[in-house]
């Protein structure tokens, strides 16, 4: 599959992504909240990066052509939101750099993790939406849900790996705990796009 | 010939309650089969279903014996769709598109795509975002070539491609056809339809009975237009449209010769050297509105050969507006 194609990232956008990211971790990391603030980066580009990608695909009826081929959905689809991990990223390295250096290299794990889920859930925003404003409004509830539920102190916050960005625990309790939730996005993905 | 598209009863309403219903047709492998309809008749909701891209809400519909209630999947490894929309990635390359598109179709290595493209003067190494209207069909077509499939499905093939592209475009559906693929077309162009081996006319979304050329060209006006490079056909419903389609063609080049007639047969217009070099002495933006006019004042004087003193007489009516 095609990284340009699907995910149509160019150089220059990466770079200049790379060098706003870098900025606002930088910030954060002044007052040591660098954590959350590359937690916010992944939920935001992470889900609505892929869904507006997709309607977008939709509007030039590139994803009927899609739709209509005989290669697997389910597979075309998980190739997609894994370009788009790269893509999400591509751009963030120097912050996620920082953040690895100041949280330990554990945090990596919930990096990945989180931008699985965003990403997994970006994409089912983008397959299910019909139309630009509904895509937009999906990419808001999905992020606006998430961002909350990291911050906030409830027992749900074990389970979404964003919360581990912040305070990384290195328990394997925590770890199995965030794989929960994105290894279901993974699953309800492949299943909603399997039937199209 | 064995049939290797069946479609039987199907049926397919939107919500506003527009749609098709009760399809039946049969088409055969190496058959070119057209779906001819007017506008808003149901065509593009018919090849939709043909195209696996919305299930029939009733009826069946076979692709060589596979049902594609029973098994989408298997009749999708069978046909290959062209839609009215010229959908590409516009910021990759024709031959980058080309190899995604058809890496769907499980072909990575698409040997005849330089020649098919080739055929249709078509730059695959150029971006799409560049390409004209005309180019982006022509990229949908020569993936559609590069492609080995039972059946090919094609809406409003020949969308912004000009009379030579048309051809290309009809020699390559005859040669799909000779090696044993069944082509369905749907047009509201009756030159498209031409080159069908059997014609079926949409209607308000019902198939009506088997037409032929003759009686889709019954009360349409025929239009033959000779260019510097190239003859057009052309058929209007009405007179009206005239004017519209002389601007039109004018995009292509000055006429030499223009016939019309009811059914292919009647009064021809005949521009002379010495009117066009007056014409070409007219201010550019008036040349259009003039010579559509010119069409007009011969229509209404039957066979008409155009001198000097015509393009006079309706430039002086013209500037009297």
């Amino acid at each position: 599959m095609n990284f340009r194609a699907l995910a149509g990232q160019t150089l220059l956008r990466i770079i200049a992504k790379a060098a706003v990211s870098l900025l606002f971790v930088g910030l954060a990391a002044v007052v040591s909240r660098e954590g959350i603030a590359l937690a916010i980066m992944i939920i935001f580009t992470g889900v609505t990066g892929p869904t507006i990608r997709l309607d977008t695909m939709k509007m030039d009826g590139i994803y009927d052509r899609i739709i209509v081929s005989p290669t697997s959905k389910s597979r075309f689809f998980l190739g997609f939101a894994g370009h788009w991990v790269i893509a999400v990223h591509l751009p963030l390295i120097p912050a996620i750099a920082v953040v690895l250096i100041l949280k330990g290299p554990v945090t990596i794990i919930f990096i990945i993790l989180g931008t699985v889920l965003a990403v997994a859930l970006g994409t089912l925003a983008g397959v299910v939406s019909r139309g630009l404003s509904e895509a937009h409004l999906a990419a808001l509830l999905t992020s606006g849900l998430l961002i909350p539920l990291s911050l906030i102190r409830t027992p749900v916050a074990g389970f979404i790996p964003y919360t581990n960005i912040s305070a990384p625990s290195f328990e394997p309790a925590a770890l199995i705990a965030a794989a929960i939730l994105p290894a279901i996005a993974i699953v309800v993905l492949a299943l909603a796009v399997s039937r199209s | 010939m064995s049939a290797t598209v069946e479609v039987h009863g199907l049926c397919y309403r939107h919500p506003g309650g527009r749609g098709i219903a009760h399809i039946s047709f049969e088409a055969g492998a190496g058959e070119v089969v057209c779906i001819f309809g007017w506008n808003g008749a149901g065509k593009t909701t018919l090849l939709k279903v043909l195209s696996t891209l919305v299930s029939p809400q009733a009826g069946s519909y076979c692709v060589d014996g596979c049902d594609v209630t029973q098994n989408r999947e298997s009749v999708r490894r069978k046909i290959f769709p062209v839609f009215d929309t010229n959908a590409h990635f516009g910021h990759l390359t024709g031959r980058e598109n080309a190899r995604f598109f058809l890496s769907l179709y499980g072909v990575s290595q698409p040997d005849p795509l330089d020649q098919i493209a080739a055929s249709f003067e078509l730059d695959l190494d150029q971006q799409v975002d560049e390409y004209s209207l005309g180019m982006k069909r022509k990229l949908l077509l020569t993936e559609s070539f590069a492609v080995n499939r039972k059946v090919l499905i094609f809406d409003e093939p020949t969308l912004g491609l000009d009379t030579g592209m048309r051809s290309v475009f009809f020699e390559r559906i005859l040669e799909a056809a000779k090696a044993g693929s069944c082509v369905i077309i749907g047009t509201n162009r009756i030159e498209d339809a031409t080159s069908a081996d059997r014609i079926l006319l949409l209607n308000k979304g019902t198939l009506c009975p088997a037409a032929s050329i003759e009686a889709l060209v019954a009360g349409m006006i025929k239009i033959s237009i000779t260019l510097e490079d190239r003859e057009l056909v052309e058929y209007i419903p009405s007179i009206d449209e005239l004017p519209q389609l002389i601007k039109k063609i004018l995009n292509f080049g000055i006429p030499r010769r223009i016939e019309i007639g009811e059914n292919g047969a009647g009064e021809s217009v005949h521009w002379t050297e010495e009117a066009e070099d007056k014409l070409r002495c007219a201010p550019q933006f008036l040349q259009g509105m003039i010579r559509s006019l010119v069409e007009r004042y011969a229509l209404d004087h039957g066979y008409c050969r155009i001198t000097p003193d015509v393009v006079d007489e309706v430039k002086g009516r013209f500037e009297k507006r």
